[in-house]
């Protein structure tokens, strides 16, 4: 009995460890064909095979030695045109389609090109920001290129921990700066330096079904747009999609561009740019805070966990008539079961003449990078036209990156593709506020949709599981006291 | 009246055994059914893992080739796999070195203020590693050993090592005193007392805290996502970063993590009967 337990266990041992090799092998293997092909290997390694393989591995890194030989050989004849051959770049990027879609494009087209090899990290856009705002501030070396926001960049910028790229933009020719949007290229850069260049950018505007509304304005004010919402809502569709998760980029995205219409703000300004008094206690706000709170509450979907895919889906899914979010939705939902059924008015308006917000997903050279010239290879590339029409090309002209360059919108291939969107989404990005967002100066940086100091990330955060409070059924009082208390620990002076 | 007491007990006894034998059942099965889900998705088709469920499809080993082939510049399978070996098994090594001698003297010979000593050595746990990052960070930036390998073993060797000595301090402080001494008066020196008398007799316990070890290395991601990020990481962050988001991802995703969790698996299944015994081991005073 004790002998069949034991000589059971040495089977367990025996199969886990075959199991164990096969993964390995499978590790190993350069292109890893399948699991059963590494399991076979094995296999053949138990019967004697691993002799031949040995020989013939021993074979194939011969060619690869010649390969590679040849290979620099013909890169020392093209001599001056590769300065960076053989360099490696780290590079840290948010992982989402039209960002990894670079890393795919990368070997053949840039590396190929350049002799610059690129490493890339893809991490969720939390992560991504704790890593490289540490990095870039504290000067860690982890990262040549990193992939940061529209709210960073001026105060990365500003702050001498990202490298000008003016100086790279002169020297490079090829680089056709003057046709990036305005409005993109002011937000990214501080007293005329451009400290990082953007990737794809975006605005926000409304998105509605055709099919059920026939009335809404193309430049709607917020008016009007809460009117149409409640006349279409019904039992089986909710008028209106806003967002509603607490954080200073989800709710504090889109309540930001309707507190700006209705002329309230989080602080003053005072005279050295600096955060001056807090105006959450103001009735501009309480205005604007009532209103979202009853829109939602009269008309809007009725999920208080709502962001911008939850959102999505409910629109897709033909479960709202409305939706305010951003532009670059139209390209995902114009993939789905809405299609053809969308029309696209600009960001309503309260007392401002325009609302719409203004963000771009950009790289930037860290100061601490050691190698800032072949990084400025990579970014100019990856954010140029060339690599635009490339990705529409190879990947999909609905596909390709917006929102950054002027020549997007007269590419006659990418406006066949977003017809329905792309002039909506250029209006909007040319009419977003970025340097008078609201009624009253801001401190800080230019921004719309949220408030360009380094403590507005917190603040936004605090202020708006508040404001989730009050839609839940709670006090607005409670909501705005607090809020403005945060608010007023940040004050200056 | 002896029997009658005795009767309804074991009756009760029998009754309350299925109950807790059905509880137990079902709290596994709960326990189990998320991996029985994921690896049932990891050999189906996208379309197939993001429809209505199924139990019954055509299998496919698609998607663990997609989640395999290396892309350029991108980490890959193969790396990510030799690397958490590597930091890994030597990690766990010189976690086992730096704790048998430690675990001896606290048990079978125990130093002055054995208590304090061990308490000490649990206290390196009560904080909590996310308000601990910044200051490993500037260490290891300062160090050089940001986007290495090195700084992953040195953190996980000492993310182990308190657990480790504590566990097999227990395990020392089963070894029947009689046996040492008989050893010791046999003229056995220190060296042959641990390995021919101490070792033997305590192995399912070094197997148990091992492996335990292992585990928690292989599975950690939050020091390899701050730290070492980059092409030097580890499965856990390969998980990450080789499943697209572009379209459907769920059966790809699935793929890679049963492939990550099969070496702590396999592990696991190999060293059973041994870990239960050592950690029952420990238990029983």
């Amino acid at each position: 009995m004790k002998k069949s337990t034991e000589s059971r266990s040495r089977q367990k041992m025996l199969v886990s460890l075959l199991a164990l090799l096969a993964l390995v092998a499978a590790a190993c293997g350069s292109t890893a064909d399948s699991v059963t092909d590494a399991a076979s290997d094995v296999a053949d390694e138990v019967t004697g095979g691993d002799e031949e393989e040995a020989m013939e591995d021993e074979e194939e890194a011969m060619e690869d030695e010649e390969e590679a030989m040849e290979d620099e050989e013909a890169m020392e004849d093209e001599g001056g045109d590769r300065p960076f051959d053989g360099e490696t770049l780290v590079v840290a990027l948010v992982g989402n389609p039209q960002i990894e879609d670079i890393a795919t494009l990368t070997p053949e087209h840039f590396t190929a090109e350049t002799g610059i090899n690129v490493e890339f990290t893809f991490l969720d856009e939390g992560t991504l920001r704790e890593v490289t705002t540490r990095d870039v501030n504290a000067g860690g070396e982890q990262f040549d290129i990193v992939q940061i926001g529209m709210f960073e960049t001026p105060q990365f910028g500003a702050a001498g921990n990202l490298v000008g790229l003016n100086q790279f933009i002169e020297n490079d020719p090829d680089y056709n700066v003057d046709d990036l949007l305005p409005a993109v290229r002011n937000g990214l850069s501080v007293d005329g330096e451009l400290f990082s260049a953007p990737v794809y950018g975006e605005s926000s505007f409304i998105m509605y079904r055709t099919d059920l509304i026939d009335n809404m304005p193309e430049a709607p004010t917020w008016e009007e747009v809460a009117a149409i919402a409640e006349e279409v809502n019904s039992d089986d569709v909710a008028g209106i999609c806003l967002r509603t998760r607490p954080g200073w980029g989800d709710l504090g995205a889109t309540f930001g561009t309707v507190l700006n219409t209705f002329g309230g703000t989080y602080w003053l300004a005072n005279e050295d740019g600096s955060i001056g008094e807090a105006q959450v206690d103001q009735p501009e706000f309480r205005e604007a805070l009532q209103f979202y709170g009853d829109l939602y509450n009269n008309a809007g979907l009725q999920n208080l966990d709502a962001s911008f895919n939850e959102c999505r889906t409910a629109f897709d899914e033909g479960q709202v008539a409305i939706w305010y979010d951003a532009t670059v939705a139209a390209g995902l939902l114009e993939e789905g079961n809405q299609a053809g059924n969308i029309g696209y008015a600009l960001a309503p308006t309260n007392v401002t003449d325009t609302s719409g917000w203004l963000w771009a997903w950009t790289m930037a050279i860290p100061a601490s990078s050691s190698n800032p010239d072949a990084a400025w290879e990579f970014i100019s590339w990856a954010t140029s036209e060339e690599y635009i029409n490339l990705a529409g090309e190879e990947i999909g002209w609905a596909s390709a990156p917006p929102g950054t360059r002027t020549s997007t919108y007269a590419n006659p291939n990418y406006i066949e593709a977003a017809e329905s969107f792309a002039q909506r989404t250029l209006d909007a990005m040319n009419a977003a506020p970025i340097d008078n967002p609201g009624t009253t100066p801001r401190p800080g940086l230019p921004g719309v949709q949220y408030v360009g100091v380094p403590e507005f990330q917190n603040v936004g955060t605090l202020c708006t599981e508040q404001f989730n409070a009050f839609f839940a059924g709670g006090s607005i009082d409670d909501a705005l006291a607090t809020c403005q208390e945060i608010a007023a620990a940040e004050t200056v002076g | 009246m002896a029997s009658s007491t005795t009767g309804p007990v074991v009756g009760e006894n029998k009754v309350s055994g299925f109950i807790f034998g059905v509880i137990a059942w079902i709290v596994g099965l709960m326990f189990f059914f998320p991996i029985f889900w994921l690896v049932l998705n990891s050999f189906k088709t996208e379309e197939a893992a993001n429809g209505d469920p199924v139990l019954f499809f055509t299998p496919t080993l698609e998607q663990y080739r997609e989640v395999t082939a290396s892309s350029t510049g991108l980490l890959s399978f193969g790396e990510a796999f030799f690397n958490s070996a590597w930091v890994v098994v030597v990690s766990t090594i010189i976690v086992m070195v730096l704790a048998i001698p430690a675990a001896y003297s606290l048990a079978i010979r125990p130093v002055e203020k054995w208590r304090d000593v061990l308490f000490f050595f649990i206290s390196t746990k009560f904080l909590p590693i996310a308000a601990a990052i910044l200051p490993l960070w500037i260490l290891a930036r300062d160090l050089g050993l940001l986007n290495t390998r090195l700084v992953l073993i040195i953190l996980y060797t000492a993310l182990n090592l308190p657990l480790a000595v504590w566990m097999l301090r227990s395990f020392f402080a089963e070894v029947p005193r009689e046996l040492i001494e008989a050893s010791q008066m046999d003229g056995a020196s220190l060296m042959s007392q641990i390995r021919s008398v101490i070792l033997p007799i305590v192995s399912p316990g070094i197997a148990a805290t091992a492996l335990l070890s292992f585990i928690f290395a292989w599975n950690e991601f939050f020091l390899a996502v701050q730290l070492n990020p980059v092409d030097g990481s580890t499965v856990p962050i390969w998980v990450t970063t080789a499943v697209t988001t572009r379209g459907l991802f769920l059966a790809k995703l699935s793929a890679a993590s049963t492939l990550a969790t099969l070496p702590v698996v396999l592990a696991g299944w190999a060293a059973q009967k041994r870990m239960i015994r050592g950690l029952a081991l420990g238990a029983i005073k």
